[in-house]
């Protein structure tokens, strides 16, 4: 246990700590949007990975350029999601909302499973490819460019949701519907575009592991529980809180991993249960 | 009417040689004996548990350590796996109660985890393959029969109809009072008791339905304790009335709740 390692440890946990935090961010913005936990947030990640490596295959497209397409694919997909599912239970009790989205998520992972069956994948990189060499520690090129647009693209979406007309459009309806509909902001409208932008959030970060992790109709489950962490750690409905909480679980699981290896959820999930029972609504959390 | 014909059906189906839809029913009782257990928290309380399966294997476990170590008889074991299923249930819950909703939900889950991934690392209870079921002469005390499955139907069904009745017992008791009703989780000060220890003791009295049924002759190993069981678990109770019509899940609807409901 030297120094060199521990560095190592904290640089891949910070790497996929960004990745975590984009995950989180978009289903931070649905639930501060509506107060719906979307559990099929992992399953919509499974389905960003497979269609980069779809198209990968069958039309050559590089996995860096699919980050576009599926961001576009999984807004029209969480657009959609709303549209037929969502909308009509906004007012029904929690449990139904539960499970729709719980339910929901079991029939995307079955419905892959079925189409393309339980093997792993994996896609070859072209264009990023190889490590880079820091001083001793080593992080591969995919992982790094992976983290630093997962970082942009969390950025990004705070800045729109806090500076851009729309986005002020979106936390007037997640304050009060009601009130914002008065002012002329379409509830409806800014429900589904809540629901777009979280979804080609996930999109964007599906695309960009399917560069160097394997795809499976079951990958999407531990990203997702790890969002769900995140998401109650940072608070519902922060984005700032998802990154943070994003990153903290990302150091928690490569540290704790360089210690205990098969219980290094044991210590993601112990800290966030440490934290919640102390501070119920997650570090910036407001519910 | 139909509890006679829950009763009877079974008979002609073993004379019909039908072992399959006998299996059927079997499962059916014990489902919805884990699906009753678990509408005490989620129907009356309004609290989504998604990590119930852990009280679930937690009892298997715990009965069939018991046998395979200890050579005890699984009609021990199963009062025992109630009682280490109940105070697990009661350290979990007692804690995690203040959270509400959607953040109790989430840790729930995170307790199944961390219970699976211990579970699946700790050698002793067997790690990742389980523990077997000794295969003991078919008797009633070894919990075990061999030439049909006829005797598991009657004690599942006899799980199911002790799960009913607890339900029902709490609904019309002061704790079922206390719980409030589906969608407006009791909060605040109860009269004559905590809130949260209130809410900690429901946890409780649904863990003893959930450890029973495991003697199916299966080897116990930590897929029972998967998160598709807790899934299954927790979308079951949303069939009409909680998996078999009679559990009600609205106790608003029950005249003289009213006047004590916490929620107000």
């Amino acid at each position: 246990m030297t120094l060199e390692v521990l560095l190592q440890a904290i640089a891949s946990g910070l790497l996929m700590g960004f990745v975590y935090a984009l995950i989180a961010a978009g289903l931070s913005l649905i639930f501060g949007l509506m107060e719906i936990v979307n559990f099929a947030h992992g399953e919509f990640l499974m389905l960003s990975m497979f269609t980069t490596f779809w198209l990968a295959l069958l039309f050559g497209i590089d996995p860096l350029v699919s980050v576009p397409i599926c961001a576009a694919l999984l807004f029209l997909l969480g657009a959609l999601v709303y549209k037929g599912i969502i909308s009509r239970i906004l007012r029904a009790p929690m449990l139904a909302q539960i499970f729709a989205t719980f339910g929901l998520g079991v029939f995307l992972r079955s419905t892959a499973q079925f189409l393309w069956t339980a093997d792993y994948r994996i896609l070859p990189n072209h264009v990023l490819s190889g490590r880079l060499d820091l001083g001793g520690i080593f992080l591969s090129w995919p992982q790094v460019v992976a983290s630093f647009a997962a970082l942009a693209a969390v950025l990004a979406l705070y800045l729109f949701v806090m500076r851009t007309e729309t986005g002020l459009a979106i936390q007037a309806t997640s304050e009060d519907r009601e009130a914002a509909a008065l002012m002329g902001i379409p509830g409806d409208r800014m429900y589904l575009l809540g629901w777009g932008i979280g979804s080609s959030c996930v999109g964007i970060a599906g695309a960009l592991l399917a560069n160097f992790l394997p795809i499976f109709p079951d990958v999407g489950f531990l990203f997702a529980l790890l969002a769900y962490v995140a998401v109650a750690l940072g608070g519902f409905g922060s984005i700032v809180g998802a990154l943070a909480a994003g990153v903290i679980i990302g150091l928690v699981e490569a540290v704790g991993g360089l210690f205990v290896p098969s219980f290094k959820y044991v210590a993601v999930f112990a800290l966030y249960l440490a934290v919640v029972l102390f501070r119920p609504q997650g570090l910036f959390g407001r519910y | 009417m139909v509890a006679l014909a829950l009763l009877i059906v079974p008979f002609i189906l073993e004379a019909q040689r039908l072992a399959h839809p006998l299996h059927v029913l079997i499962m059916i009782c014990l489902y919805a004996t884990l699906a009753q257990a678990w509408n005490i928290l989620g129907g009356y309380a309004g609290q989504v548990s998604l990590g119930n399966a852990v009280y679930f294997g937690t009892g298997a476990y715990t009965s069939t350590l018991l046998m395979t170590r200890l050579g005890l008889s699984p009609w021990l074991g199963i009062p025992a796996g109630m009682v280490v299923a109940v105070a697990l249930s009661v350290a979990i819950g007692y804690p995690c109660f203040r959270l509400g909703g959607h953040y109790f939900a989430i840790a729930t889950i995170a307790v199944g985890e961390i219970v699976h991934t211990v579970f699946i690392n700790w050698r002793e209870v067997g790690g990742a393959s389980g523990i077997h079921l000794p295969l003991l002469p078919e008797a009633l005390i070894n919990f075990q029969f061999h030439s049909s499955k006829l005797p598991y139907y009657y004690i599942a069904f006899g799980m199911a109809a002790l799960a009913f009745g607890s339900a029902f017992a709490v609904e019309r008791s002061r704790l079922g009072y206390y719980l409030g009703h589906q969608g407006r989780p009791a909060r605040g000060p109860f009269p004559g008791g905590g809130s949260y220890s209130l809410q900690a003791v429901r946890h409780r009295n649904q863990r003893g339905p959930n450890r029973d049924g495991r003697h199916l002759l299966r080897p116990v190993h930590p897929g029972d304790r998967s998160r598709k069981r807790a899934a299954a678990l927790a979308v079951r109770p949303d069939l009409p009335g909680g998996g078999a019509g009679r559990g009600r899940n609205d106790l608003g609807t029950t005249p003289g709740c009213r006047g004590v409901d916490p929620a107000l």
